[in-house]
């Protein structure tokens, strides 16, 4: 059932109206402005770089815009380039060099990869499509509970 | 750079008056001093343009109201689900306020300005969230019912209902108080 919408004593609306607006401020804890004090020194405390970019000092903002801009077109470019200069396989010997040293990460990866290749062409694919499920639910339930920790934990330190 | 005496001083002027809108709209103190320190982090940010501003007031208002709606808004379920659970209690708890009052009222035949302030300011606390704060947008925040409505992403016509539900629950507390209805 819908309540009247009706207005009988407007008078009353603006007689309120006028009450609250002349309710005074209530005064501020005495702990805000030590509290947000402390808040600034802490932040004044974190070095230029640990900010977010638009924290940083205009001349750095300016460079790392610079720097963005020409690693993302020299990347563009060489992409675009490559097989007219014939670079292709120069770099990939190189990068391939760069990498040696993983190596052995490599071959684990791949090693994992034949490993989970041969699992899935063996087991049925609902028992794949099983065990996907149970692990987004188990990742999904880890979230849910790290962030009912999270919660519990800040409403703690509130009370 | 910001000096730290200035932004003191610019607190001071104005710690009242955004940590009282901060409180009416979420109706918790520790609430209310969390979105006060953030609304001034953020002016600090902003603290050259807003120290010359004539308009600094209304600018802090705006971002207490956005930061106090926000918080709302994400705790909306929990919000909604316990101004329901309230809402079969609420009207003994509106006697057991009123009949406090009413104790009150006897031994007090006339209040002052102070106390009829303090009853009022008391009896919209007291006022469920799902009213008290369309009520607070309307009347504090001059907000219209529209507005309201957009804002809490709710339809006109509860704005409209919520708000008249919540004169009519000042109203009655009042009546207890006729200086303050006089």
């Amino acid at each position: 059932m819908k309540p009247p919408l009706q207005r009988p004593e407007p008078d009353w609306d603006d007689e309120l109206h006028r009450r609250l607006k002349e309710l005074p401020d209530r005064p501020a804890p005495a702990t805000l402005l030590p509290r947000v004090l402390a808040a600034l020194e802490a932040r004044a405390r974190v070095p230029w770089y640990r900010r977010t970019w638009w924290h940083w000092p205009p001349a750095a903002q300016g460079l790392a815009l610079l720097l963005a801009s020409g690693l993302l077109g020299g990347l563009l470019w060489l992409a675009l380039h490559a097989g007219e200069l014939n670079l292709a396989s120069a770099a990939g010997q190189r990068i391939g060099g760069w990498l040696a040293p993983l190596s052995p990460l490599v071959s684990l990866g791949e090693a994992l990869g034949r490993v989970v290749g041969s699992l899935t062409r063996q087991l049925n694919g609902w028992v794949v499509g099983a065990a996907a499920l149970l692990g987004s639910l188990v990742y999904v339930s880890g979230i849910g509970v790290g962030t009912a920790c999270y919660r519990l934990a800040r409403y703690r330190r509130k009370l | 750079m910001t000096d730290p005496l200035q932004f003191e001083v610019f607190m001071r002027n104005y710690q009242n008056m955004v940590y009282t809108t901060a409180w009416r709209l979420l109706g918790r103190e520790s609430d209310a001093e969390d979105i006060a320190q953030e609304v001034f982090l953020k002016a600090h940010l902003h603290f050259n343009e807003l120290a010359t501003s004539p308009t600094v007031g209304g600018w802090l208002k705006t971002v207490t109201r956005n930061l106090c709606l926000n918080h709302l808004t994400r705790y909306r379920a929990r919000w909604r689900f316990f101004s329901e659970l309230e809402s079969p209690g609420l009207e003994g708890r509106d006697q057991g306020f009123a009949g406090a009052l009413a104790a009150r009222d006897t031994h007090e035949q006339e209040l002052d300005t102070a106390d009829q302030r303090q009853v009022l300011e008391q009896a919209l606390q007291k006022l469920p969230p799902a009213q008290r704060v369309p009520l607070v947008l309307y009347h504090f925040e001059d907000l219209s019912y529209e507005e309201i409505a957009a804002r809490l992403k709710v339809s006109l016509g509860k704005v409209k209902t919520d708000i008249h539900r919540g004169r009519e629950a000042l109203r009655r507390k009042l009546a207890l108080h006729p200086a303050l209805l006089n």
